[in-house]
């Protein structure tokens, strides 16, 4: 851009600030104003896994499949499919008036590019990916997975609500590199991306696509449709600071609070018309991952020990506050409503906190000093506060805690170093798990036993690795079970993390709002009354 | 925040009579501002001191199941959101705000004033130097602490450096005022004719010179660094928060400014306190050694 | 007059290169990787080593500064990394905002404190003296912050006089304008009030000591307006250096207003970019920053000659 284009730029920019007429005036009650945890700051839901993307992504783009409020996989653009070959060989016929937002129908092979663009990245669909012989458009209409063993998962991979999304965009697009974003974002969900009014770090404009079709039938509930948009215009507004967020909502400038501050719901739900309620139900695992690479967290002996002086209640206290319908103690590695949560060992956790027998055994385990590199965000409240709880704890158990506090964005980065300590390694930090990502072990990356192909903190276990495998292959809810206690036993084990306990965010929003779904923010048949 | 070359305090002598003090409690009373603002100050440093003697608990203890409590017998000034006792904090606080102030006034002075003398006495280096320092100052000090945060961590030291390289432009500017003016007096051109060598001016003639509006301008950068740190913490760049900081304090109670308005209150009642103490006596000085300077802006 | 302005403008451009080699190095030197803070939580370390790759970070130092200083002399800031937009567009959008904030707080300082420096100066020695300077100090004693979550309580919250938050574009009225930008001007204006009532006074104090007006004021002459203009006169210069030298400290005030009151302003896009390690850009930014920086102290200089006749270029 040479410099012309450069004053062309700005003086276009600020005519269109300046200059565009704004729709909110004319008809208010049909623009709902939201306000995310994050910004939107990636439209592709397949290059991050960020969770805000996958929300924007559930406006913007449909998925072959989607959860009911039950949890149960139901068809989505597909109208059904048929399982040959006994089990070898699944037909997915898409059902009729599916259309991008440029106007082209949805096609086989639209769909074809974009299933492979997503596995190519994803961990559950590289599961598939590895059970698949052949993914082919048979028709316009029909798309072909031939396997080389059965896959009972398929449309709930298909249709997972875990980041990354399987989201179906169009061929063109999808021929994108998955390791480049595509910024053009044309879906075909009930939601149009308007690109011309988004503001990076501020606003994100959605607008009702009028040629959705939406399935027939009534209402089942989160991802599982049918996806109607009542309202015209959804806007995004950013707001960085919390109390701002809570503050314009008491003041009716915006509709929906995704997440306000735990600590001000009381206030939000004496305040008239303002409604609180827990939509996400699933929730947050706070997670604190142990570096297996070095010492002291190298030795198994140590990490058990610190395992057994873990008191969630304190972490949960510290993270959502004192009432205890707003968190849960004594929880393992799976959601405690999943059908794959159980009591197997979970003694270790609900035990009494013995900080005495704890320093014994790590006296015995031979722990020598060496410092606990922990790395703590400034900037992100649950986790900082999970790292001081964390910290405290550390240093009860007279382990020597360096607290290093950094910003999120230094510490998504250090924290995959495998350095030693005194060259940016580190020895534990914190992060969440979201209550769907440990419903199972399909994307539960904590549990893994991968060691240096896995996620950071590279823990080795065979064991764990074994049991996700007898889960995916599992024939029935039995098998599955059983080999989800043994995930949670060798978890306790072999302590590639341990779980802090499970904390509630709901969300507030003004009264004149209703019907909205239950699970992550969405917004198919939300209304708004005058 | 600059700290600018503030106006003085002086009076039109025209229809103040001043009667002529003597001794300690004369000098005193004829410098109200020096007394209020170092008055207070010393007690702030007094608290820093003695903080583990006014203490009640330890400010570094957790108790998430205590946490946001009002102010009551057994915690004066509540608890914070992880149930550590805001009064103790807010005292071993004073530790913070007072080494940042100080070690950043002490920094920038000694940095500014060699970096000035330089400029003002070397022609050829002044370009390169002064340009540099437009450079420094062109940058706001909250994005250097935030980089360097990311440098490094969350500490205080970073919290000094960063205001720190902000400000020393400032009082080199100053520094190189004063020599430039200080070249032209006579009695220095004189000393400059007879041979005096080059050390032996800075010394005798223009470090003098300098001494005084340093010492003014010092003391608004102490001030004006206390700010930034409590400004630091709000967005996330400031002290760790196993290190208690008026700054952190109020950045961590922040969000819960409607309901439980004490967290962010005591702090920042302490933090203009001391703000406010070493301002009047910043204008004190200027009173005192530096009649002139209203006029030089 | 001309031939000055052009040789204060050519001397500004060292002035950007030590600006632009400072900033790049120590964005290079940093932790932090944007291709991770993309890729999100849930990635693995083969996800992130692709991104690096298809975004061209794993490239050496002088390759990427090389590049970058080329396509900023040919007039291109680059894209964002996070979003592809161009990073002039994202300036564009911001800018209408932060120009609002800082020209209207300003404004709104000059209002407040000139009156207030004068009448401290005319009462001299007095506790109106007193009072004014201290309500002055207290000014800059507070963080913004703290003035701003007070502001929103009280005015927004409790009266419903004003809005909690959010930027209202000039092109939808000037009043909804106006209302948008009153409590962030004024908790933003709190330190400059502060620096220019005790500018204005101490200007007017030593207006005050000239001969014609103790004359004036001996014969009951000279009272507040004639004082009032006077002072203004001849505060002016120093005024407008309080801006310039204040203009780096406004910029990291807005950081903190736009983050307090939901603006869309260059200050949060700078915080988020820092944050999100969105390195082009933080460089765009800081540059234009400084650029801006300059120009407002050549503006300041320029001033001079307008409101003091004695000085020429």
């Amino acid at each position: 851009m040479h410099r012309r284009n450069f004053l062309k730029g700005v003086a276009a920019g600020s005519a269109a600030a300046l200059f565009s007429p704004r729709l909110s005036l004319a008809a208010e009650s049909r623009v709902l104003k939201f306000v995310p945890s994050a910004d939107v700051t990636v439209v592709d839901p397949v290059w991050t896994t960020a969770y805000v993307t996958r929300n924007h992504g559930y406006m913007v783009f449909d998925t072959l499949y989607g959860y009911d409020d039950n949890f149960q996989i139901r068809p989505q653009m597909v109208a059904g499919h048929e399982i040959g070959k006994d089990g070898l060989e699944w037909r997915l016929t898409l059902r009729d008036g599916l259309k991008f937002h440029d106007g082209e129908p949805v096609l086989a092979r639209d769909v074809v590019a974009s299933i492979r663009r997503w596995a190519d990245r994803d961990v559950f669909g590289k599961d598939l990916m590895a059970a698949t012989d052949e993914l082919s458009a048979a028709s316009d209409k029909v798309v072909v997975f031939r396997l080389k063993r059965p896959f009972a998962l398929l449309p709930a991979a298909l249709g997972k609500m875990t980041s990354r999304m399987p989201c179906i965009m169009p061929e063109r697009l999808a021929m994108t590199p998955p390791s480049e974003q595509v910024t053009e974002v044309i879906g075909s969900g009930p939601f149009r991306f308007v690109a011309d009014e988004r503001v990076q770090g501020a606003l994100t404009v959605y607008e009702k696509f009028e040629d959705y079709v939406p399935r027939e039938g009534s209402a089942v509930g989160r991802t599982g449709g049918p996806k109607v948009a009542n309202v015209d215009r959804v806007e995004w507004h950013v707001m960085p600071d919390a109390a701002t967020a809570s503050g314009a909502l008491q003041a009716g400038e915006v509709d929906w609070v995704e997440s306000p501050l735990p600590d001000l719901l009381p206030l939000l739900r004496s305040q008239d018309g303002i409604e609180v309620k827990l939509l996400d139900t699933s929730g947050t695992i706070g997670s604190m991952r142990l570096n297996h690479l070095h010492p002291p967290f190298d030795n198994p002996a140590i990490r058990r020990a610190v395992l057994s002086v873990i008191d969630q209640k304190n972490f949960m206290q510290a993270v959502a506050g004192e009432d205890p319908s707003m968190w849960r103690a004594g929880v393992g590695v799976f959601t405690p409503e999943s059908p794959m949560a159980s009591d197997a060992g979970m003694e270790v956790l609900n035990g009494p906190r013995d900080f005495e027998a704890g320093k014994a055994a790590i006296a015995e385990a031979g722990y020598n000093g060496e410092p606990v590199v922990l790395l703590a965000p400034s900037d992100y409240a649950a986790l900082r506060a999970e790292a001081e709880v964390g910290a405290d704890t550390l240093n009860r158990l007279g382990l020597n805690v360096d607290y290093q506090s950094l910003d999120w964005g230094t510490i998504q980065q250090r924290r995959r170093s495998r350095e030693p300590l005194d060259k940016g390694g580190w020895s534990c930090l914190y992060t969440g798990i979201n209550g769907l990502e440990a419903w199972d072990p399909s994307s539960h990356q904590n549990s893994r036993g991968l060691g240096d192909a896995g996620q950071y903190g590279w823990p080795v276990s065979d064991e764990l690795e074994a049991a996700r495998k007898a889960w995916l292959e599992a024939p029935d809810l039995a098998g599955q079970k059983a080999a989800c206690e043994r995930i949670q036993l060798g978890v306790f084990d072999v302590v590639p993390y341990i779980p802090l306990g499970l904390h509630y965010a709901p969300a507030a929003f003004r009264s004149t709002v209703s019907n909205i779904p239950y699970g992550f923010a969405q917004f198919y048949g939300v209304t708004k009354s005058a | 925040m600059p700290a600018t070359t503030l106006a003085a305090t002086e009076r039109p002598d025209l229809f103040v009579v001043r009667r002529r003090r003597s001794g300690v409690l004369g000098f005193l009373i004829g410098n109200p501002r020096i007394t209020i603002g170092g008055g207070m100050l010393a007690l702030v440093v007094l608290m820093a001191i003695c903080a583990p003697l006014l203490a009640t608990h330890d400010p570094l203890s957790l108790a998430p199941w205590l946490r946001a409590r009002f102010p009551s017998a057994e915690h004066w000034f509540g608890t914070d959101m992880l149930g550590r006792d805001i009064y103790s904090r807010v005292i071993y606080g004073a530790r913070v705000s007072l080494t940042v102030g100080i070690s950043v006034a002490v920094l920038t002075s000694v940095v500014g004033l060699f970096i000035g003398l330089i400029a003002g006495y070397l022609r050829w280096a002044d370009g390169i130097l002064m340009r540099v320092m437009d450079g420094l100052m062109a940058i706001p000090s909250i994005l250097l602490a935030v980089a360097l945060m990311a440098l490094t961590r969350g500490s205080m030291v970073n919290v000094i450096i960063a205001v720190t390289i902000a400000d020393i432009p400032r009082m080199c500017r100053l520094v190189r005022g004063v020599v430039l003016s200080a070249r032209e007096q006579p009695y220095v051109e004189a000393a400059v004719a007879t041979g005096t060598r080059t050390h032996v001016i800075i010394r005798r003639h223009i470090l003098p010179n300098t001494l005084a509006p340093m010492i003014v301008q010092a003391t608004y950068i102490c001030a004006s660094a206390m700010i930034v740190e409590a400004i630091l913490s709000f967005i996330g760049a400031g002290t760790p928060p196993t290190t208690p900081s008026w700054g952190n304090i109020m950045a961590e109670g922040r969000a819960l400014w409607q309901i439980k308005p004490f967290i962010v209150f005591f702090p920042a009642v302490f933090l203009s306190v001391t703000v406010l103490a070493v301002n009047l006596l910043g204008d004190g000085l200027r009173d005192l050694l530096d009649p002139r300077a209203a006029t030089r802006t | 007059m001309l031939r000055y302005m052009v040789r204060r403008i050519l001397a500004t451009i060292p002035v950007m290169v030590v600006v632009a080699i400072f900033v790049f190095s120590l964005l290079y030197f940093a932790p932090g990787d944007p291709a991770a803070i993309i890729a999100g939580d849930q990635a693995t370390a083969e996800d992130i080593a692709l991104i690096r790759e298809s975004l061209g970070l794993d490239r050496p130092f002088l390759v990427r500064f090389g590049e970058w200083s080329w396509n900023i002399l040919n007039g291109d800031l680059g894209t964002s990394i996070f979003t592809g937009l161009p990073i002039t567009h994202l300036i564009a959008q911001r800018i209408e905002p932060t120009l609002s904030l800082t020209v209207l707080t300003l404004v709104f300082a000059i209002l407040v404190a000139v009156p207030l420096g004068v009448l401290a100066a005319w009462k001299a020695g007095t506790w109106v003296d007193s009072a004014v300077m201290i309500f002055a100090v207290l000014g800059f004693s507070v963080p913004i912050f703290v003035v701003g979550y007070i502001l929103a309580w009280l005015m927004a919250l409790q009266l419903g006089w004003l809005p909690v938050q959010g930027y209202r574009s000039i092109g939808d009225g000037l009043w909804p304008w106006f209302r948008s930008l009153i409590l962030p001007s004024i908790s933003l204006g709190c330190v400059y009030i502060a620096l220019i009532a005790r500018i204005t006074r101490s200007t007017v104090v030593e207006v005050l000591r000239q001969d014609y007006i103790r004359t004036a004021r001996a014969k009951g002459l000279a009272q507040m307006p004639t004082l009032f203009i006077h002072g203004l006169r001849n505060a002016a210069v120093p005024i407008v250096t309080v801006i310039g030298i204040g203009f780096a400290m406004l910029i990291s005030g807005t950081v903190v207003t736009e983050s307090v009151f939901a603006l869309p302003g260059l200050g949060r896009l700078t915080i988020d970019a820092i944050l999100h390690r969105d390195y082009p850009v933080i460089q765009a930014l800081v540059l234009i920053f400084s650029f801006a920086y300059v120009l407002v102290n050549l503006a300041v200089d320029l001033a001079y000659t307008l409101f003091d006749p004695r000085i020429r270029y």
